[in-house]
């Protein structure tokens, strides 16, 4: 995981990149060229040392930093969430369970009280994609994805080095877009969060795009305070296409104190995303986003109170 | 110049490599070249996913194993099936339990060359489609961990992935396996290919007078253009909706594309039968029929498809012109 640090210390990470360039195999460097090599480098080793220093300057002068993680819990109201089928949750006047759980985050960013907007990179793969031509490409990204797999618990995400100071809030993206959204799964590397997952599936195996949120389980058709298993007692949310990703921003103070590793504690509370479906209409119960386009949208609309900043919290917890 | 590559010589090239010189993980694998005649683009293939023969034949043998599916009786080939063109002549596809699709299967032969991959356009690339019907319920319905398991407690399939990728299966080894193998199946050649290239006996004169008519009056080659006898858009042909496909609209979320669907390709259309998206029509007497009557009315239907007012003797020329499109190296 790492760190984009914009405005002052940008030209610092350009010259690490520029850094990074492939020196020629040793095998066929003989000692002339090497001399060459070297002289032709000069200034711009030069010049790039000069840079480095400055940087570690600033760097200094930027005080200390801190490991940020993200602990994006999931709750149903005021419980915490849980795929068990045994678990039912009552969200208005309908009780159901939740089977899966997930969602897509991408595009972190602090924001601090300075103007100045930290936004983390994550791993680099460089995977065929599609343009807006339906051309297939060569995508590379270093932009940090997060799929939070809730079915399966409450989960804890490295964000990357931080600098200390204070922050008036977070923001980021439930969903991907661009061309990050026209990646084909299939070849991105497993581990990756953008990779074909092989349960559970964040990905249309029949369009294009990740499936932003999904969530389904069973409802409790007869009242009865358990769940059904019939067919007709299935729901399912899979919210995807870039019309449907929501950009979410929480304004709250917070300071991160530069001392070892701090949490960033959101909630995500799952029941706001269905409480205005109507299941007991069979005609709600079912969402794939392109099917279902009015429940797509009520869902959509209660994205951004789903989320909430609790606070911040020494070492991973 | 040479206008008749089929797939078939093209499999059999790979199959012979393959079986001619075991591959080990030192030596460079042997390309595959797919070769087409002039008129032709180049067959495209990604850099991330070049051809080799033994992965060729890997895909090949993937794309024909039931294991693939959740009852172990369906497999890639059991709707594409090698002796018919890769069709399976049904209106819509039938998968495990004798379950029906929602659509028309389309042949494989050229897939390389398509944009965009299902009659809706849903799928961006060859490997990302592999995918689709290996979950789908109404086709092979298996998971994809299930999927990745059965390979891997297979008795010859580790080894053969490690030979060809330098590691085991996983989603892009499978993906790049049957996709290699699918860009193999290449169909160049027909009576209207030897015509246009000089043969002016290799049509009759009811197939020529058909011919006018397709690039003329009845405008057919306003959507079957190109090489490929398709412009690779969707369109809406007047067909009567059906509520459960609305077509490229359930990619785009766009009304205006209700009712539209990949234009297929023309070639060898004779023998894939039956015809459109759900397989609606069982002749091509019957497609020109539906053409002639300036389609159904219908919502989104393409401005250019008016009624035609063809003679018998016009739709009888339409249909043998149809004939000539086919590769007569792949009837079997």
């Amino acid at each position: 995981m790492g760190i984009a640090y914009h405005q002052r210390l940008a030209p610092l990470v350009a010259v690490r990149m520029w850094c990074q360039v492939p020196a020629p195999s040793a095998i066929d460097l003989h000692v002339d060229n090497m001399m060459h090599t070297l002289k032709k480098l000069f200034l711009p080793l030069l010049f790039v040392g000069t840079l480095v220093l400055t940087g570690c300057e600033a760097n200094n002068m930027d005080d200390e930093t801190t490991t940020l993680m993200l602990r994006l819990q999931p709750t149903v109201g005021t419980q915490d969430l849980s795929s068990d089928p045994a678990t039912v949750y009552t969200i208005g006047d309908q009780n159901l369970t939740f089977g899966s759980a997930r969602m897509y985050i991408s595009e972190i960013t602090l924001l601090r009280d300075n103007g100045e907007e930290v936004t983390f990179t994550g791993e680099t793969i460089t995977v065929p994609a599609k343009n807006e031509n339906d051309e297939t490409i060569t995508h590379t990204t270093s932009d940090l994805f997060i799929l939070a797999k809730h079915d399966a618990g409450d989960e804890m995400f490295t964000l990357g080095e931080v600098p200390a100071g204070v922050y008036e809030g977070v923001r980021f993206k439930l969903g991907i877009t661009g061309t990050n959204n026209n990646i084909d799964p299939s070849q991105v590397p497993a581990g990756h969060p953008l990779a074909k997952q092989t349960d559970k599936n964040n990905h249309w195996s029949w369009n294009a795009g990740f499936i932003y949120l999904r969530i389904d389980g069973l409802l409790d058709l007869d009242g009865d305070g358990t769940v059904e298993t019939s067919d007709e007692a299935g729901w399912n949310v899979h919210l995807g296409t870039p019309n449907f990703a929501q950009v979410i921003e929480l304004d709250e103070t917070f300071t991160l104190d530069g001392d070892g590793m701090q949490t960033l504690h959101l909630i995500a509370d799952y029941a706001r995303f269905v409480e205005d479906v109507d299941f007991s209409d069979p005609a709600q119960r079912i969402c794939h986003t392109m099917n279902n386009l009015p429940v797509a949208q009520k869902v959509a609309a209660d994205i951004s109170g789903a989320f909430m900043l609790h606070g911040i919290h020494d070492g991973h917890n | 110049m040479e206008t008749r590559r089929c797939a078939w010589l093209l499999i059999a090239l790979a199959v012979c490599i393959a079986g001619c010189d075991a591959l080990s993980a030192s030596e460079e694998p042997e390309v595959v070249q797919v070769t087409v005649p002039d008129g032709f683009d180049p067959v495209p293939i990604p850099a991330f996913n070049p051809l080799t023969a033994a992965k060729v034949e890997l895909g090949r043998q993937l794309f024909s194993d039931p294991i693939l599916s959740r009852t172990e009786a369906v497999s890639c080939a059991s709707c594409h099936e090698a002796t018919r063109f890769f069709i399976d002549g049904k209106p819509r596809s039938i998968g495990v339990e004798g379950r029906e699709g929602l659509r028309n299967a389309p042949s494989l032969l050229n897939v390389a060359y398509q944009r965009l991959l299902f009659w809706d356009g849903g799928s961006q690339t060859l490997e990302s489609q592999v995918l689709a019907p290996l979950e789908n319920e109404a086709e092979m319905d298996l998971p994809l961990d299930a999927v990745l398991e059965r390979l891997m407690n297979h008795p010859d399939y580790p080894t053969r992935f490690v030979e060809v990728f330098g590691e085991g299966p996983s989603i892009p080894t499978l993906t790049q396996a049957i996709a290699a193998f699918e860009r193999t199946l290449v169909s160049t050649g027909s009576r209207y290919d030897r015509f246009q290239t000089g043969d002016t006996q290799a049509l009759t004169t009811l197939e020529r007078e058909g011919e006018a008519l397709f690039f003329g009056r009845a405008q057919c080659s306003t959507c079957h253009s190109g090489f490929l006898l398709t412009n690779q858009q969707f369109e809406n042909n007047g067909l009567r909706p059906t509520e459960a496909d609305s077509g490229r609209a359930r990619i785009t979320l766009n009304p205006q594309d209700v009712g539209r669907f990949k234009v297929p390709s023309l070639r060898n259309v004779a023998w894939t039968a039956p015809y459109m998206h759900d397989g609606r029509f069982a002749t091509l007497e019957a497609v020109v029929a539906h053409y002639d009557a300036g389609g159904e009315g219908t919502q989104n239907q393409h401005p250019r498809i008016q009624p035609l007012h063809l003679s018998t003797q016009e739709k009888d020329a339409l249909v043998a012109f149809l004939h000539t499109l086919t590769d007569e190296a792949l009837i079997p």
